[in-house]
């Protein structure tokens, strides 16, 4: 059965756009984007985004990881705080309590690494890790409200490879020391 | 096509960061997007708001826009998620959202005659819907979004998003019916 109200919208829809846009809207979409510009070394980065780029920089992570070690290992997604973002106040606690669960984690991994001797260069791989983080958090201040939970979640992806990064190359780590006693002791057989 | 193409090279140059592309998509869009954030807010200052950030937003995301959908549909797209976000600032579009909150049976349709129906008629009764209602209506009435983009929207059920909406339009069917619908405080 038709709806007589939405026939009539059918017909009238365009009709309906009497408001004219305020004088002046032009001149504050412009001083809005003048304020609130990426930090620079993002701008420089061509053809991409800022979250283009950190994924290309977990991408290379992960190769680096996957080389290293016998594949990826993917951590339970639940065993990551969720994060429900309503306000920017509960955005701050939640990235508070994130950022706290992680550091706690991630200090003894980095600690337990630094231990072990590591390649340089994965060190120097999770140092660039730490970069993006320090430019998502800088995003993060003055990104708009609508832009905030996909950088939040980028942050919290962040967190969670490096975790996962450190985890997989101490295994690694682990079993290549455990090889080489096994392979020392059969030698010795 | 010559048209969309038109739109498309305009697009590539705001991809550019090129300024005065920036004002060609905003001169061509700004209008009917300030009537969708008028219609769906009921302020002219909260869709001015509204209409600044989802413009800014646009050309701050407009790397990616992959021309998978008209330009349009994507920058209404944006304006619709700033309205949300000025909305959300007044809790009570959530609480007008929740059927727990306002219980009520899903009402039959009646006919009514369209003679009467003009567009100011239109836009003062629609004015007059209460916040969940009038959002839910407008989505879906006139800017063509279905139930399901609705429900992904405002993070709702599709359930209530067409109980919601059937609810709108027998409270616009009463406004407009009743004589004294345009000084009728609903």
């Amino acid at each position: 059965m038709s709806d007589p109200i939405e026939d009539w919208l059918a017909q009238h829809r365009k009709d309906l756009d009497t408001e004219l846009v305020p004088k002046g809207l032009w001149d504050k979409i412009q001083n809005n984007l003048e304020q609130n510009v990426l930090p620079n070394r993002l701008i420089a980065l061509p053809k991409t985004t800022h979250l283009k780029w950190y994924r290309a920089a977990a991408a290379a992570i992960l190769l680096i990881a996957m080389s290293t070690g016998a594949g990826w290992w993917v951590r339970d997604a639940q065993t990551m705080p969720i994060v429900e973002t309503h306000s920017e106040v509960e955005i701050t606690d939640d990235l508070q309590k994130a950022k706290a669960f992680y550091d706690e984690k991630i200090n003894v991994k980095v600690a337990e690494l630094e231990a072990k001797n590591p390649d340089p260069s994965v060190m120097a791989d999770l140092k660039q890790l730490d970069e993006v983080q320090l430019e998502l958090r800088r995003e993060l201040e003055i990104a708009p409200r609508s832009s905030r939970e996909e950088i939040l979640r980028t942050l919290m992806e962040n967190y969670h490879h490096k975790l996962s990064i450190l985890e997989r190359v101490l295994e690694y780590s682990e079993q290549n020391a455990e090889e080489k006693s096994n392979r020392r002791q059969n030698e010795r057989l | 096509m010559e048209r969309v193409n038109r739109h498309d090279d305009i697009v590539r140059a705001c991809q550019r960061a090129d300024r005065k592309a920036q004002f060609e998509l905003y001169r061509l869009y700004a209008r009917a997007m300030y009537n969708v954030c008028f219609r769906m807010t009921n302020s002219a200052e909260t869709a001015e708001d509204a209409l600044q950030n989802a413009f800014a937003d646009v050309f701050r995301k407009i790397d990616s826009f992959r021309f998978e959908s008209t330009i349009g549909a994507w920058i209404k797209r944006i304006v619709v998620n700033h309205c949300i976000n000025e909305l959300k600032k007044r809790r009570l579009f959530f609480e007008s959202l929740d059927d727990r909150i306002h219980p009520s049976p899903i009402v039959e349709e009646t006919q009514m005659p369209t003679s009467t129906l003009n567009v100011a008629a239109m836009q003062t009764a629609i004015a007059q819907l209460p916040e969940g209602y009038r959002v839910v209506f407008s989505l879906y009435a006139i800017e063509g979004y279905d139930h399901e983009e609705i429900a992904s929207i405002l993070n709702i059920s599709e359930a209530t998003s067409k109980s919601q909406y059937s609810r709108a339009k027998a409270k616009l069917r009463d406004v407009l019916k009743s004589p004294r619908h345009l000084i009728q405080d609903v």
